[in-house]
């Protein structure tokens, strides 16, 4: 009798599974992708989502325009569905869209989340949407958090003609290895480990085109806050050294006349203090091995002659270190913000050194001496000579 | 019923002792311990252990010296029969309070991933139910039934915790041997409350075939011990210590941030929540039983199973008197600070130094005569 009644359990837990808190499965919409831009009601036709209140309320509540897009299910052909709603946060729109739609939406498999970079500049508005982002029982750390300079909503409704399901598409590019590092890692655990390190992080710009989307550059938070668009040569820059690089193409442009293409593979990069009386000084070792992709065809440059070779890796050194320090000069005096991770190593390494700056490091970072030392090594020359 | 062999081996002892240790404590470790200290988590963990391991020895020694016979029975024999029924009496509501403790945080974790939807009050009844019927069985339903959970917690979580390495930086663990001596003191309490549940050998001691081999146990805190330095290393290899103060659950946001190619599904925490409801139940179901043979004795009932029904309302009840969250681990770390300490450290210290005197006592009078 008893095996009966367990053999009847177990064959009814079976006939169970899909059965998600009272919830069909075909009734769940998947959000892929979320759009966040700050709304700004159109001062011309002067009228608010809702007649009762005046605009200045509006702003003030610090409204945003959230874009869904949803993979849609039960067609041959892939292509988004995108509902678009403003409201103060992604629960109350969660809510709000529960009178719009037939359908529960879940976040448990989105994908990406693109932030207009005017939300990012307001600095209340920023730290509301990464705590949103954090405190969600469902959304994943492996979201990619992207910035934009366009309308977070036009890059949610690219159908990218590769994989039309936006998100998929977007998270699937960072997740290759092989990746040019023209942006930084775009995961968001990483990117709230920056922040909540130092409050600095880099957040990966998305740029739309017609048919597609681009990665390229990096935008700059300082304390919580959005302050620039550091450029994709220098964000390839900052990512080598901060050792997160790892194939980059460099190339010489003009050995001998010959454009030479020099596949690099960095290692980690490594940081010295260099103890001094007056100022903090770092170096950066930053070692690599290239090959050579090209030189020209019966041309000058001999690449089975080892002088040549050698005379190549010392301009591709030089190359690389003018634009890496150009890249950190750029980070030191321009933006001002420790994105180099400098603080971290530090803390790491050097722990009280690091207790007696941290209070000042922001009037610090832009003063410090930091020097490269590149050390490139090429160790192939392709087929031909 | 198998009321008349009521046996358990040893290492059965040492399968409930670790399964009743690793419980909810193990999603909050990591942020406690980056709470006291930015860095070197991983020696005041050792520190904790090391002390566990020598409270350990002494509920051992107590078992030892006082074989085969009930706690409540030891208690009489250290500390007089009135005193014995205060103590004893104290211990079922430390029990019962940490086990509605431990519900709760359970409700609330299974409510906010898997049935948001579900009244709390249904989670709380229903793990609470399940516990009443392994208590009910007795010991060595108890013993068998760890004995056959163990592998699977211990295969899965190796598995998941090699998982969550491919992606996290190891650096995050610098600066090393940085931490002074007040840290670690500082430390002490919250590594602590993630190793209570070792007295259970106090209750479960006198079911052992082979008393003299109690000291035994103490393999069950090093395993234990190892297991957290395998989570606390995860998590702060991944987060680093400072993210780590601002979130709730590490460990479960350890298994969001598993991305591997090929897995064959995409959410590993899934597997995560099912091995964690099953540890879970693992630290109640032996606690409640450890209540139920401490009432049989101060009943002096014959049978325990009916004893077992009536705690549910008693624990429900008390599991509902936290009115969020953020109470509840007020709660637990107050009363692990202060109630465990004297229910674990405390009173077995006094009845270890009464056993030894006793006994002592006893040989001079042997010798004498």
């Amino acid at each position: 009798m008893h095996k009966k009644i367990v053999i009847c359990i177990a064959l009814t837990t079976l006939l169970l599974t899909g059965c998600w808190d009272q919830i069909e499965i075909e009734d769940i919409l998947q959000v892929g992708a979320i759009g966040i831009d700050k709304y700004v009601p159109a001062a011309e036709d002067n009228k608010s989502i809702n007649d009762k209140q005046p605009i200045e309320e509006e702003i003030e509540k610090n409204l945003f325009i959230y874009t869904f897009a949803f993979p849609e299910l039960n067609i041959e052909e892939l292509s988004n569905i995108v509902i678009s709603s403003v409201g103060d946060s992604l629960y109350s729109i969660g809510r709000s869209l529960t009178n719009r739609t037939n359908h529960e939406m879940i976040y448990g498999h989105l994908r990406v989340v693109v932030l207009n970079s005017d939300v990012a500049k307001d600095e209340r508005a920023f730290r509301e949407i990464l705590d949103e982002v954090e405190d969600h029982e469902f959304i994943s750390r492996r979201v990619i958090l992207l910035m934009t300079d366009e309308a977070a909503a036009d890059i949610i409704n690219v159908n990218p003609e590769i994989n039309p399901i936006v998100g998929r598409f977007i998270s699937e590019m960072f997740s290759r290895k092989d990746r040019s590092p023209r942006a930084q890692r775009g995961d968001i655990s990483s990117i709230l480990g920056d922040i909540h390190e130092s409050g600095n992080a880099l957040i990966p710009k998305i740029i739309s085109g017609e048919k597609d989307v681009k990665i390229s550059g990096a935008g700059v938070i300082n304390n919580y806050e959005f302050i620039g668009w550091l450029d994709e040569l220098d964000t390839t820059q900052v990512m080598i050294f901060r050792g997160d690089a790892d194939i980059v193409g460099t190339r010489i442009p003009d050995y001998k006349g010959v454009n030479i293409p020099i596949d690099v593979q960095y290692k980690k990069s490594k940081l010295k203090l260099v103890e001094s009386e007056d100022n903090i000084k770092i170096v950066a070792e930053i070692q690599a091995e290239g090959d050579i992709k090209r030189a020209s065809f019966e041309g000058k440059v001999d690449t089975l002659n080892p002088d040549v070779v050698k005379d190549i890796e010392k301009t591709a050194c030089d190359t690389v270190k003018k634009q890496m320090e150009s890249a950190i000069d750029n980070v030191q005096k321009e933006f001002k913000t420790d994105v180099l991770n400098i603080d971290r190593f530090l803390r790491r390494y050097h722990y009280d050194l690091w207790e007696e700056v941290r209070g000042d490091w922001d009037e610090i970072f832009p003063n410090i001496d930091i020097e490269v030392d590149v050390n490139l090594k090429i160790r192939r020359v392709g087929l031909a000579r | 019923m198998q009321n008349n062999n009521d046996t358990i081996s040893i290492n059965q002892l040492i399968f409930i002792l670790m399964l009743t240790m690793v419980g909810t404590g193990i999603l909050t470790l990591p942020r406690n311990l980056a709470e006291v200290v930015p860095y070197d988590q991983w020696i005041i963990l050792l520190a904790g252990g090391l002390l566990a391991l020598s409270i350990a020895l002494i509920h051992g020694s107590i078992v030892k010296l006082s074989p085969n016979k009930q706690y409540f029975q030891t208690l009489c024999d250290a500390l007089t029969k009135p005193i014995a029924y205060v103590v004893g009496f104290a211990y079922i509501i430390y029990l019962t309070v940490f086990i509605a403790l431990i519900t709760r945080t359970f409700g609330e974790v299974i409510k906010a991933f898997l049935l948001a939807k579900t009244p709390i009050e249904v989670i709380n009844v229903s793990i609470l139910a399940v516990s009443v019927y392994l208590a009910r069985r007795g010991i060595e339903v108890l013993a068998r039934m760890m004995e056959f959970i163990f592998p699977i917690i211990i295969l899965f979580s190796i598995f998941i915790f090699g998982l969550s390495f491919l992606e996290s930086d190891f650096l995050n663990l610098l600066p090393v041997f940085k931490i002074e001596f007040n840290d670690i003191i500082k430390g002490l309490p919250v590594t602590l409350t993630s190793f209570v549940g070792f007295e259970m050998i106090l209750f479960f001691g006198g079911y052992l075939d082979k008393p003299q081999n109690a000291m035994k146990s103490y393999r069950a805190i090093i395993a234990v011990l190892c297991f957290y330095l395998l989570v606390v290393i995860a998590t702060f290899s991944q987060f680093g210590p400072i993210q780590m103060k601002y979130l709730v659950w590490p460990t479960i946001d350890l298994f969001y941030t598993i991305r591997l190619p090929g897995l064959f599904i995409e959410n590993v925490q899934v597997i995560v929540m099912g091995l964690w409801i099953l540890a879970i139940f693992s630290t109640i179901a032996p606690m409640h039983l450890a209540a139920v043979t401490m009432a049989e004795s101060l009943t002096k009932s014959k049978d325990q199973a009916y004893l077992a029904a009536p705690f549910l309302p008693i624990i429900y009840f008390i599991s509902i008197v936290p009115e969020n969250i953020s109470e509840n681990y007020e709660m637990i770390s107050k009363y692990t600070n202060y109630f465990s300490s004297i229910m674990i450290f405390v009173i077995p210290l006094i009845i270890l130094v009464s056993l030894v005197i006793q006994k002592k006592l006893r040989r001079k009078v042997q010798i004498n005569a």
